[in-house]
């Protein structure tokens, strides 16, 4: 049965969609129902259809932002809008990539093992294509159930994501140790009268149609939300610190309010209390980044900023730094630290957490 | 004939954030300025007391101009509107929407009947003024993004200076291009503005250097070397003899024109701002002008012998 909330006098209506944790036997019984109404149709002679749902059709309408929560949301309205055929001209492979999928993870559920996408992708290269098409498919299996990813016993593969001094313990008690790895993004731990301060310092390389990373969403929202056993507060506070540029932004952005296509299970995935540390171009002339350093804004630069700019709830501050990187023209990428007289990395970053104003 | 800067007027905090757009207003009374705080000021020419403040744009306020008649004035914004408003009254008269990036910079003609804006594209869109929406005339060029554009003083051309180093003068009536220039390496020309002769055209640029062409012959005169960082504005005075000139070295230079062969002079540098002088605007009798800078500071100045 549906987890219906009943509506009280003083509740808001809840106009968002939530995902709740469900164990095994729920979703494989949810699975089995699916496959279920299938050979019901089979027997009533009529062509087979899937319901599901579509995170990337209408992207920008069936997503908006929650100024209660911080971050943005899945309407609560028009959840199955994707019907599978069987009998489909247009893409006969998706009802059987579909049927895959449900197979797949119904396996993993009965045995209960878990797989990350990439382990799914690799059972039927041929039938998927690619691994982009498993993580869709899995992502709208999630939404239409409401429930997490993990729920379907598909992890998110997190390896040689992280480093810096920090020690993951997991769940099965195995340790990720980060400071052994080298990857895309460093942890430092900066103590500053008595607070642990932790930075995040991203340095991906950002190709055409890159999805960002869940895994790392997850551990950053993870790490946001450790509190001390006696304090109501986090005792951690995320800073960002991305290249200077609208894509560098648009990072940023996704971490605290989390992603469109992932809208679904954003409040498991963004954390709204990050705040950005850098690159600003307020540190252009403060700390000396020598003009070469600085390179011209691209035309798809201009059009991210543009549509960055429209989104109403973001602050002040940052719609001024976009503001400026399109006045200017110009861009800059933490490399460019590199190339500075007077300051390097380390020295800015313990430089700029006095001043973290947003 | 040794001129000075004495400033007169100071207006620290003038805005919230950096000042990006200024203008004295041809009727002399009131100088306008826009900032990166979503606001347009109106202060007293003079004495440089606030007289209201022009709210309505909900991102940066990237251009504006005033009419000829000094009633009308046009804002340009990151909100991607075009606003028109009633200096005087204070009220907004209209209210347009645009695409991003459709309108970079604009400025109004020399009789106040059409206003041009620019885009990203190269192009210039020749508006009603009376109705902004209303395009009459397109020019087309192969510059990429353009990020000034200026009326000859008897409004028979069009000039648009560009990203990528490019100028294109264009006939106003024909639309055709009557002379492509270039000449700072490469870099991105911020700002222009013709001598009142409309003999000369003044460009400035990323790459620390103002140019000098002759506008009938389509050549570059003179090349002014001597500020250290993005030249942001130009402005030329009345006399045809001089510019005033800004840049994020934080100075502002006045320079003498070449007679002959003889190279452009730096007559005076104002080193006092701590900021990028953003905007300068001479005032219609041609004796001072008012700069905005990334201070938050408006200071006026006039030009004594």
């Amino acid at each position: 049965m549906e987890n219906i909330k009943e509506r009280n006098v003083n509740d808001t209506y809840n106009d968002f969609l939530e995902t709740t944790y469900r164990p095994r036997t729920w979703v494989i019984q949810k699975i089995e129902s699916m496959i279920e109404k299938l050979l019901f149709d089979i027997a009533k002679k009529r062509p087979p259809v899937i319901n599901s749902v579509s995170n990337i059709k209408c992207k920008e309408n069936h997503s908006r932002y929650d100024a209660q929560s911080g971050i943005i949301r899945r309407k609560n309205n028009n959840l199955s809008n994707k019907q599978i055929q069987f009998l489909s001209t247009k893409n006969p492979k998706t009802f059987v990539i579909m049927i895959r999928i449900l197979d797949i993870c119904h396996e993993l559920l009965i045995q209960n093992i878990t797989a990350t996408k990439r382990d799914i992708y690799y059972k039927d290269v041929k039938l998927f294509g690619n691994s982009q098409t498993v993580d869709l498919v899995i992502d709208e299996l999630a939404c239409f159930f409401q429930i997490p990813r993990s729920c379907l016993n598909v992890i998110a593969s997190a390896k040689g994501l992280v480093a810096g001094s920090l020690k993951i313990i997991q769940k099965d008690r195995s340790i990720l140790d980060c400071s052994k790895t080298s990857c895309n993004i460093s942890i430092y731990i900066i103590e500053q009268n008595a607070r642990t301060i932790w930075t995040l310092h991203l340095n991906y390389s950002v190709a055409k149609g890159i999805r960002f990373d869940i895994a790392t969403r997850q551990l950053v929202k993870n790490l946001s939300d450790l509190r001390r056993p006696d304090e109501s507060c986090p005792f951690l506070q995320i800073l960002g610190f991305f290249d200077n540029d609208p894509y560098g932004i648009e990072i940023l952005c996704v971490y605290k309010f989390g992603s469109l296509t992932m809208s679904f299970d954003n409040e498991n995935l963004a954390t709204p209390g990050i705040k950005w540390l850098g690159l600003h171009c307020s540190d252009w002339k403060k700390y000396r980044i020598s003009k070469s350093s600085l390179i011209r804004i691209s035309s798809a630069d201009r059009k991210k900023a543009y549509h960055l700019l429209q989104r109403n709830y973001l602050q002040a501050e940052w719609k001024k730094e976009i503001c400026l990187i399109l006045y200017m023209g110009y861009k800059a990428e933490i490399q460019s630290l590199n190339d500075c007289e007077n300051v390097n990395l380390l020295s800015y970053l313990v430089s700029k957490i006095n001043y973290i104003r947003f | 004939m040794s001129l000075q800067f004495i400033s007169f007027v100071e207006k620290p905090k003038a805005h919230k954030s950096q000042i990006w757009s200024v203008r004295w207003s041809p009727s002399g009374n009131v100088v306008a300025s826009g900032s990166l705080d979503n606001e347009i000021k109106i202060w007293e020419a003079q004495s440089g007391e606030h007289y209201r403040t022009l709210e309505g744009h909900i991102l940066a306020v990237t251009g504006l101009d005033i009419n000829p008649t000094g009633k009308i004035l046009i804002s340009i914004s990151f909100d991607n509107t075009i606003k028109r408003w009633d200096i005087l009254e204070g009220n907004l008269i209209n209210d347009i929407e645009t695409k991003p990036g459709e309108v970079c910079c604009g400025q109004y003609n020399k009789d106040g009947k059409y206003f041009a804006t620019a885009s990203q594209h190269g192009t210039i869109d020749l508006r009603n003024d009376s109705n902004l929406e209303e395009i009459v005339a397109t020019y087309t060029s192969e510059g990429k993004y353009g990020l000034c554009c200026r009326f000859s003083p008897d409004n028979k051309i069009l000039a648009l200076s560009t990203d990528n180093d490019k100028i294109y003068l264009f006939d106003v009536e024909s639309t055709k291009v009557l002379h492509k220039l270039s000449g700072h390496s490469g870099n991105p020309i911020r700002c222009l503005d013709f001598t009142p002769d409309g003999k000369h055209l003044i460009s400035g640029s990323d790459d620390e250097t103002i140019n000098i062409y002759d506008v009938k012959h389509g050549n570059q005169i003179s090349k002014c070397t001597g500020h250290e960082g993005y030249v942001m504005c130009v402005a030329a005075a009345s006399d045809n003899k001089h510019f005033v000139s800004g840049s994020t070295d934080c100075k502002i230079k006045l320079w003498q024109l070449p007679e002959k062969n003889e190279k452009t002079q730096v007559v005076d540098t104002i080193e006092e701002h701590k900021e990028t002088v953003s905007c300068i605007s001479w005032s219609p009798d041609g004796d001072k002008f008012v700069v905005g800078t990334d201070n938050l500071l408006l200071k006026w100045y006039c030009v004594a012998k």
